[in-house]
């Protein structure tokens, strides 16, 4: 066999490249004298899965040619180079940008913020301010995503508006951001948040043009003041494990109000600690609103902290189409049983269901008959379901020989277990 | 958009009538179409019949891959039948598919065939991937040291 790789051209070859880490990328500059330079100008470089030390990529980088770059990804434990490493991307014309600094804070150079080229853009940055002394110029800039940043009202106004073609923004842990104001970004239609006990910002978010909305809360109070476009949006709760008890009733108010602002979107995701304090209010006798939702995905297991709060939401959304529950994970909140005698119930009577079924109180104690009931729980409350999708992990795998014959006509049932799909269509299971 | 039948000719002769949805995937055919020359056969110089062939049987399933709305089910059929439509070619195959797919301007089997080839590098030591390829060693053992010395920690 000849050799027929390195007949190919150069931007075919760099292509190639790109596909690989930039370790293994320079690798090749040793297979032939052919290959000697071909690293020099892929349009790609990764400084994630091997991280070199900093004066390593600051030589890799004095051989680096090529006169643009698409890609520039970097994680780095120091701040010795990073004004030098954002330069020289932007030199570059990068259209992709993504620098994570742990353990120390970083100087943004002024220049970052005036860049027609980049396209998305990844900071994580130790909680270093992000603050523009000028005005921002990211014209080009259709998605952000702002990390471990202090970012002022005053900073992400500045920033937004220089923003003019921004689609989509991930705010992850922003300290000092209180009030998120998204009116005036009309191109803007995703917004993902994550907050924790931390960093409580923002509190609030006025969003009229977004589409999806994707919201880690924590235990702090956030309020959607509008998102009145809204189609689809993931919803959940994080939880220190730390804590012994929360204010449920803060919680309960917070996920209710939520809720009645998600009531015209399709398609909705809850998260098991959103589906906890759910189950919680339904238990106290808090009104739910109906809604529109007509896809919805809930992200937990099935144990008896969930269930009332699924059961209600059901009811509740006449239009619904499909369900598709994904086994994930979730801590139980903290002290549920001892809140709901406070309030005069009786816990073990609060967590069973309308229909008698004791549903399993620890998450990994679930069995077949579970997962019936479960199905049937479902079937009873969606009056307009099609399709039940049950996306089950490896530690369901012994349920695939008892599970039991289940009969619903109009409803489509799927479970795939692990790789394997079972599927119940009408009144048999078969695999 | 009208739904005419466009002729392309390979190298060595053979015709291919495919739909216009399917040849606009071809983006030099799609610039001629646009340019309205697309009327008379179209003749791809640089492909022959066997490795056009294949582009346009890739081209059919893709047809309506920009489609935004995809279900996750539709991309995961297509998603194996792409590791499909790459199984078991050999090496001189895959690179006449890359150089296709480069001068036709099919961009998703661009990338997917040179996926295929990064994966053949990844996590290989610099002889594995001369023998995969059948690269041939140049350098002088001094050169060779001159250039594990430019980026150490590249090679260790």
């Amino acid at each position: 066999m000849k050799d027929v790789i390195s007949s190919l051209p150069d931007v075919i070859l760099q292509h190639i490249l790109c596909l690989i880490p930039t370790k293994l990328a320079i690798s090749t500059s040793l297979l032939s004298k052919r290959w000697r330079h071909v690293w020099c100008d892929v349009p790609s470089l990764y400084f994630v899965d091997y991280k070199p030390d900093d004066d390593s990529i600051e030589k890799t980088l004095s051989y680096h040619t090529a006169p643009k770059m698409m890609n520039f990804h970097l994680y780095t434990m120091s701040n010795l180079y990073i004004d030098k490493w954002i330069k020289f991307a932007i030199a570059r014309d990068v259209e992709n940008l993504s620098l994570k600094v742990r353990h120390q804070q970083c100087d943004v150079p002024d220049i970052f913020f005036i860049n027609t080229s980049v396209k998305q853009l990844k900071f994580k940055l130790s909680f270093t301010d992000l603050t523009p002394k000028d005005s921002v110029v990211w014209t080009s800039l259709r998605k952000l995503y702002l990390g471990s940043c202090r970012v002022s009202d005053e900073s992400i106004a500045k920033i937004l508006s220089g923003c003019p073609v921004l689609e989509t923004l991930t705010l992850h842990f922003c300290d000092k951001l209180l009030v998120l104001d998204l009116s005036k970004s009309l191109r803007l239609t995703t917004l993902q948040v994550d907050r924790n006990i931390w960093v409580p910002g923002p509190t609030q978010i006025i969003a009229p043009h977004i589409h999806c909305l994707r919201l880690r809360n924590s235990l702090l109070p956030c309020t959607l003041v509008d998102v009145s476009s809204l189609t689809e949006a993931k919803m959940d709760i994080c939880f220190s494990h730390l804590r012994k008890t929360v204010n449920a009733d803060v919680l309960q108010v917070m996920v209710l109000k939520m809720l009645e602002k998600l009531q015209n979107a399709e398609k909705l995701t809850f998260g098991g600690n959103f589906l906890q304090v759910l189950s919680l209010a339904e238990l106290c006798g808090v009104h739910f609103p109906m809604l529109k939702v007509k896809y919805l995905a809930l992200e937990t297991v099935i144990f008896q902290y969930v269930v009332p709060g699924i059961e209600r939401l059901l009811q509740n959304s006449p239009c619904l189409k499909k369900l598709t529950l994904r086994a994930r994970d979730c801590n139980i909140i903290p002290g549920l049983d001892e809140y709901l005698t406070t309030r005069g119930l009786n816990p073990d009577q609060c967590w069973r269901s309308n229909d008698g079924v004791f549903w399993n109180k620890n998450r990994w104690d679930l069995e077949s008959k579970h997962i019936t009931s479960f199905v049937e729980l479902v079937v009873k409350n969606a009056k307009t379901l099609e399709k039940i999708n049950l996306l089950l992990n490896e530690h369901y795998l012994g349920f695939k020989l008892i599970l039991p014959t289940l009969s619903h006509n109009n409803v489509s049932i799927n479970i795939a277990l692990s790789d394997k799909l079972i599927m119940i269509k009408s009144d048999h299971w078969c695999e | 958009m009208s739904s005419q039948k466009i002729v392309l000719v390979s190298s060595d002769g053979e015709t291919f009538e495919v739909e216009e949805a399917v040849a606009r995937k071809l983006q030099i055919v799609g610039h001629m179409i646009e340019d309205d020359c697309a009327h008379k056969p179209i003749p791809l110089q640089n492909v022959t019949g066997k490795i056009l062939a294949m582009v346009v049987e890739y081209c059919k399933t893709h047809v309506n891959d920009d489609h935004v709305d995809a279900s996750e089910e539709v991309k995961k059929k297509l998603k194996d039948w792409d590791e499909e439509f790459m199984k078991n070619l050999d090496l001189d195959t895959i690179f006449n598919l890359i150089l296709a797919a480069n001068y036709l301007n099919v961009t998703v089997l661009l990338d997917l065939t040179c996926q295929v080839v990064a994966d053949y590098i990844k996590d290989k030591k610099v002889e594995e991937v001369r023998e995969i390829f059948n690269v041939k060693n140049d350098f002088t053992p001094e050169e060779e040291e001159t250039i594990r010395k430019e980026n150490e920690w590249a090679y260790n």
